[in-house]
């Protein structure tokens, strides 16, 4: 939409207010985390006067971080692949009607959105399958959770496809599995990069999961890795900060290099409900 | 259940995923139903009795338990307002700022839409950090204009930094779903508005809101479903104090989990909890379809 010059300024002032309320607390964070523990407590406000990485490396090796990067990375990486291989695979008889309940199990997960959360039954099952503390338990749980949202853009695309294609196959006696994996995982590509997106992000932001499952220290994920780091130094401030941009900096870097695939992967799930 | 052309193919296709909801969603959601009505301590091995709608009265009308309940209730429902309307009134104007051809519209939403990707546990440590009353910068900038204040240890004032947050947090992913909405309004309308004399403003008013009404539906449910069943922020700043403050009912189960009185008592309040969102989305749903076919 076009608009008058005078207004254009305004509006800027407006949002660059803004931007510097969303980025201020960053900022501060960066700027303490180069801090000398000394300095922080002098001039708690002014800006670091050098390049200070001690912190990094104090946080680093006090925080665990080795450890807990290699269990988020391994949470992620397996629960992305699959919630992937298992509901892109029960999305194309689901969408295609090939069943007399499709119908109903697309509605049946689907009402997984707005189920409430039991936590004394789940915590129960996944004490009693032997679940607690264990890698494939939590990997296990965090697909239940993503189940829904993933269905729901799966059978939403491969609705999408014309089925000419399905009839084709048939008639030259293609396999049904091979079907779904040589043919419509290529096709499916847009729809899996956004699942894989939606649910890369959500388990390693996942919080409540690894309190609640992963309670030894040898298997938490960076997220309840940090939480507890800050129980243990909560004083220390400039380590603290530097313990918090050593989480947050992946996920920033993540965000600006594929941005425009996050924001519309992220929102064309709820525009299209 | 076999298909004629595939045989049991799409039923082999469909198992894991079928097995796993089973499991996680509707088994967990009958067992909760069933033990609400229990005295389950956690475990099979010690008798469970059947006792009626004893938790439920328990939760509500008891004069001791009820209170914790009760007041988690209330401030489930002042967190909740307060964050779907003023995030909402902001995500729209910003939407429609952010709309306009100006130069640096896409680094304002690169930064405002930030903090959805960043996740609780980052977000909400970093303001603790920054609220912190001994050394934190708000406090310090609030010591040089000669007040005090113990910020998240106060409990007069701790929920409304909470909802800050919260806000904070979340009107990013609003603001991206009103320009979405705000992209599919047809240009020619705006054009033709401005030949008979219509101002930014009126063109605000009888175009851009009228058109924008689905997707006020969209996101004022989206946050309100949020609001009424979150609790990992508010879990990382203040873990529901000072002195049960910014305690949700959310949190308040989740605090409660290990609950002396007994398990069959949390799966109570799980349910009522439940029933809130339940019913108030269905209201909420029901009044702005309403209103989208009013105008």
């Amino acid at each position: 939409m076009e608009i008058h010059r005078s207004r254009k300024i305004l509006i800027n002032m407006f949002m660059g207010l803004v931007s510097s309320v969303m980025l201020f607390p960053i900022l501060i964070i960066v700027n303490i985390s180069l801090k000398t523990r000394r300095e922080f407590i002098q001039f708690p406000l002014s800006i670091a006067n050098q390049i200070n990485i001690e912190n990094f490396a104090q946080a680093w090796d006090k925080g665990d971080m080795n450890l807990f990067y290699k269990n988020s990375f391994i949470y992620t990486i397996f629960t992305v692949i699959g919630i992937i291989v298992i509901t892109a695979v029960a999305s194309y008889p689901i969408s295609r009607k090939h069943l007399k309940i499709s119908g109903f199990l697309y509605k049946l997960f689907l009402s997984g959105l707005f189920l409430p959360t039991s936590l004394v039954p789940l915590m129960y099952l996944m004490r009693s399958l032997g679940f607690i503390n264990t890698y494939h338990g939590y990997i296990i749980f965090a697909i239940s959770a993503q189940i829904p949202v993933s269905t729901f853009i799966f059978c939403g695309f491969v609705k999408g496809v014309p089925r000419d294609l399905d009839d084709a196959a048939l008639v030259d006696g293609c396999p049904y599995f091979s079907y779904i994996f040589k043919i419509m995982f290529p096709i499916m590509k847009p729809a899996i990069v956004t699942v894989a997106m939606l649910s890369a992000i959500g388990v390693w932001n996942d919080f409540i999961g690894p309190l609640l499952f992963l309670v030894d220290r040898s298997k938490r994920p960076l997220t309840t890795g940090l939480y507890s780091f800050f129980g243990q130094f909560f004083n220390d401030w400039t380590v603290l900060s530097a313990g918090i941009l050593i989480v947050a900096t992946p996920l920033i870097v993540f965000y600006l290099s594929v941005q425009r695939h996050i924001v519309s992967g992220i929102t064309s799930g709820a525009v299209k409900g | 259940m076999k298909n004629v052309k595939y045989g049991y193919s799409p039923i082999i296709a469909i198992f894991p995923a079928v097995v796993i909801f089973f499991v996680f969603y509707v088994l967990i959601s009958i067992a909760n139903i069933a033990l609400s009505f229990t005295d389950f301590k956690g475990t099979f091995m010690q008798e469970v009795n059947f006792v009626g709608f004893h938790n439920y009265r328990l939760a509500l009308f008891s004069p001791v338990i009820s209170r914790g309940v009760l007041n988690a209730i209330r401030i489930t429902f002042i967190f909740s307002i307060s964050v779907t309307l003023i995030q909402n009134f902001f995500a729209t104007i910003l939407a429609v700022l952010c709309n306009f051809k100006i130069r640096l519209r896409n680094f304002y939403r690169t930064v405002i839409f930030m903090p959805t990707i960043l996740g609780t546990v980052v977000i909400g440590m970093s303001w603790r950090l920054i609220l912190n009353p001994y050394s934190g910068p708000v406090n310090y900038v609030y010591n040089l204009f000669g007040y005090d204040s113990a910020i998240l240890g106060d409990k007069n004032v701790a929920l409304y930094y909470v909802i800050f947050v919260m806000i904070w947090a979340n009107f990013g992913y609003a603001m991206v779903l009103y320009l979405s909405g705000l992209q599919s309004i047809p240009k020619e309308l705006y054009e033709s508005s401005e030949v008979e004399g219509a101002g930014n403003i009126a063109q605000f008013y009888y175009i851009t809101l009228p058109l924008l009404r689905p997707i006020v539906t969209i996101n004022i449910l989206i946050s309100i479903i949020g609001t009424l069943r979150s609790f990992d922020l508010i879990m990382v700043m203040t873990s529901g104090g000072p002195a049960d403050a910014t305690t949700t009912l959310g949190l308040f189960i989740f605090k409660n989990l290990n609950s002396s009185i007994s398990q069959g008592f949390v799966s109570a309040l799980s349910l009522i909890h439940f029933l809130i969102v339940g019913v108030v989305v269905f209201i909420a749903y029901y009044y702005l379809k309403k209103k989208e076919t009013e105008l």
